[in-house]
């Protein structure tokens, strides 16, 4: 077995000192950044990039990859703990789990949370190392035609997956599109966009960018008003479910798992829209619809399994392709790129220590946050309250430092700068960041791949139709947009992703 | 009467801009053909694409009578913008420390309840700090301080 014999040679990398006190230290700052209200896996990982630059390939992207889910689970302590989702894909959480908190079930819901997330990255991290090394063989046979449709769809499908209004979405991947224009054109080596400033040459810093926009912009809109001092915290009692606690959740958490995988892959809200549905369908199918909202059990362990599998999932398309499904894979690549690894379909064949690595690393830093976090809860408790006004400062402080660091340059701060206020501005226009960024990190690429299909093809922009996978991806583009036009799709997308603040 | 204090009409108006001016830019660079697309062809047919964008947004929320204001509220978005271009501007010369003291100080201005003392308090607490975090264990390359 192949599987077996990759993920043996997963698990020996893992499972060295090093890297297990790397990916235990991911995982505990990421769940201390997730705890913290406002700031999700991507401040996250922008903030402690610099921890990793000391590290290894491997024991980087094992960290890195701790924060992630370290920060999505500490997004849903404090959903359940105070109603305040620690990021975006726990929205959902706060639903029932913080019900269940108020009924005095708060260690209930907690403990709910754990298994379920640690149930999802299991099954997860098996469908990846099933699924990522043919994916990797089918994209060897990607030719430029290929490259590009498959952007053109990933970046539609973040369109139609982002919230709010559709043509804004449109809007602001063009937008990101063009941002990827500044710097030296990959082609001629002529400067665009740069307006004669030397350091634009290399285009603008990806982590500066996504700093300003979620960091910041987050930051000053939480300012806008009074932030008040300490939160209430429902007190946590009992942590164990009973035998029938688990027995209600073991459907709702398969479920939610092979919903979250299947849509993480997904480019855009990935995570995000996996707990949404994932809560969606079990409030459906449930024989008793009207307890969801109350204090459901399922309530919490179908998205929170959801969103779990979502984010691991979401590695695919990055380990496979170097494409990134989500500003945070985007950071993850450029957490790559400087250790001097190429993300693409040569990374498992050329690094598999690092892909199997990385993979193993998933399910052995689930197993921590199972056993960590539940002791934990008290400390992230505390962490809660300290008040906004000592917490806000901290993280600019460590936004400047981190994006300083990554670049040696005092014009990346400032890049940083002009994007939180972007990020604010865009935040009072209802304008989702996400198709931007994704938009962002895609052009340059996209760009390169249209010239050379467009070359081979001498001109004939049905290139891009006479190749039947480049076809078959365009196709499914256009029916990811039509879909949007449709009335029942429009209401469900709606529920989905525009009520959701 | 709609303005732009709109949320859609305001977002229809940026993408107009930044797409006329990126335009503009961008005709300054050779189009190509299609056969051999230049340096101009991406970035050009991206504009021409964000200022039809710009239009329809505007065009769209200009139709529907219903507005959707949005206040903007300038104390935040001003302070914190300065604190991290203060600790921009004092990084490279004068080291980390002074850095994050100054950028400290300015940032915290965007919340106006802090108190004088807190924010003194803060701002040498977080330098000290981070001088302990990022150059003593991790041992990043930036000078502690140098006048």
């Amino acid at each position: 077995m192949e599987l077996i014999n990759n993920l043996g040679l997963g698990f020996t990398t893992v499972l060295t000192f090093q890297n297990l006190v790397y990916s235990f230290f991911g995982v505990l700052l990421g769940t201390l950044i997730g705890v913290l209200p406002g700031l999700g896996p991507l401040v996250a990982i922008a903030v402690l990039l610099p921890f990793t630059f000391v590290l290894d390939p491997v024991s980087s992207m094992i960290m890195l990859a701790g924060i992630f889910y370290g920060a999505q689970y500490g997004g849903s302590t404090t959903a359940i703990l105070i109603n305040l989702p620690g990021e975006a894909s726990s929205i959902v959480t706060t639903l029932d789990g913080h019900e269940m908190a108020k009924q005095g079930n708060a260690g209930k819901a907690l403990a709910t949370a754990a298994i379920a997330s640690f149930f999802a990255g299991c099954v997860a991290t098996v469908i990846i190392g099933v699924f990522a090394p043919p994916l990797a063989k089918l994209a060897f046979q990607f030719g430029p035609a290929e490259y590009f449709s498959l952007m053109v769809c990933g970046l539609i499908v973040s369109v139609v997956l982002a919230s709010g209004s559709l043509i804004k979405a449109l809007g602001m991947m063009v937008l990101g599109l063009l941002l990827g224009i500044i710097g030296t054109d990959g082609q001629t080596g002529i400067q665009r966009f740069t307006f004669g400033v030397p350091e634009l040459a290399d285009g603008l810093n990806v982590a500066a960018i996504a700093m300003g926009l979620f960091g910041l912009g987050e930051i000053i809109r939480n300012l806008e008003g009074p932030t008040g001092g300490a939160m209430q915290v429902s007190k946590v009692t009992s942590l164990m479910p009973t035998r029938a606690d688990l027995k209600a959740i073991f459907a709702p958490m398969v479920r939610g798992t092979f919903l979250g995988s299947l849509l993480g892959v997904l480019p855009g809200g990935g995570a995000l829209l996996a707990s949404f549905s994932a809560y969606a369908l079990e409030k459906k199918i449930s024989p008793t619809p009207e307890k969801f909202g109350k204090g459901a059990i399922q309530g919490v362990a179908a998205p929170e399994a959801a969103n779990n599998a979502g984010a691991q999932t979401s590695f695919i398309p990055m380990l496979t392709l170097g494409i990134p499904s989500n500003p945070v894979m985007a950071l993850m690549i450029s957490a790559l790129v400087i250790q001097g690894i190429e993300p693409g379909p040569a990374v498992i064949t050329q690094h598999p220590e690092l892909f199997w690595g990385v993979i193993a690393s998933m399910w052995v830093g689930n197993l921590m946050l199972l056993v960590l976090n539940l002791p934990l809860v008290g400390l992230w408790v505390k962490l809660v309250s300290i008040p906004y006004k000592y917490l806000f400062p901290t993280v600019i402080v460590f936004a400047c430092i981190g994006v300083y660091s990554i670049s040696n340059s005092a014009i990346a701060v400032v890049t940083m700068a002009g994007f939180g206020m972007f990020g604010y501005v865009l935040r009072k226009l209802e304008c989702e960041a996400a198709p931007m960024i994704l938009g962002f990190i895609l052009g340059p690429m996209m760009e390169g791949h249209m010239q050379r299909a467009l070359l081979i093809g001498r001109g004939d922009p049905t290139v891009f139709l006479r190749e039947p996978i480049s076809a078959g991806l365009l196709i499914l583009a256009a029916t990811a947009l039509a879909l949007v036009l449709l009335p029942s799709f429009r209401r469900t997308r709606k529920l989905a992703l525009v009520d959701d603040d | 009467m709609k303005h732009i204090y709109d949320k859609d009409v305001a977002a229809g108006l940026m993408f107009l801009v930044i797409g006329l001016f990126s335009l503009m830019l961008s005709v300054q660079f050779d189009f190509g053909s299609t056969a051999r697309p230049g340096p101009g062809f991406f970035p050009t047919v991206l504009s021409v694409l964000l200022t039809i964008i710009g239009l329809g947004v505007a065009g769209i929320s200009l139709r529907s009578p219903i507005v959707h204001y949005t206040q903007f509220v300038w104390r935040p978005f001003v302070f914190i913008t300065l604190g991290v271009i203060t600790f921009a501007l004092i990084i490279g010369t004068f080291g980390l420390m002074p850095a994050v003291f100054a950028a400290t100080l300015i940032a915290s201005l965007a919340k106006p309840d802090f108190g004088i003392l807190p924010r003194f308090v803060t701002a040498l607490f977080l330098a000290a700090f981070s001088a302990f975090l990022f150059i003593l264990c991790l041992g990043l390359p930036i000078a502690l301080w140098s006048f």
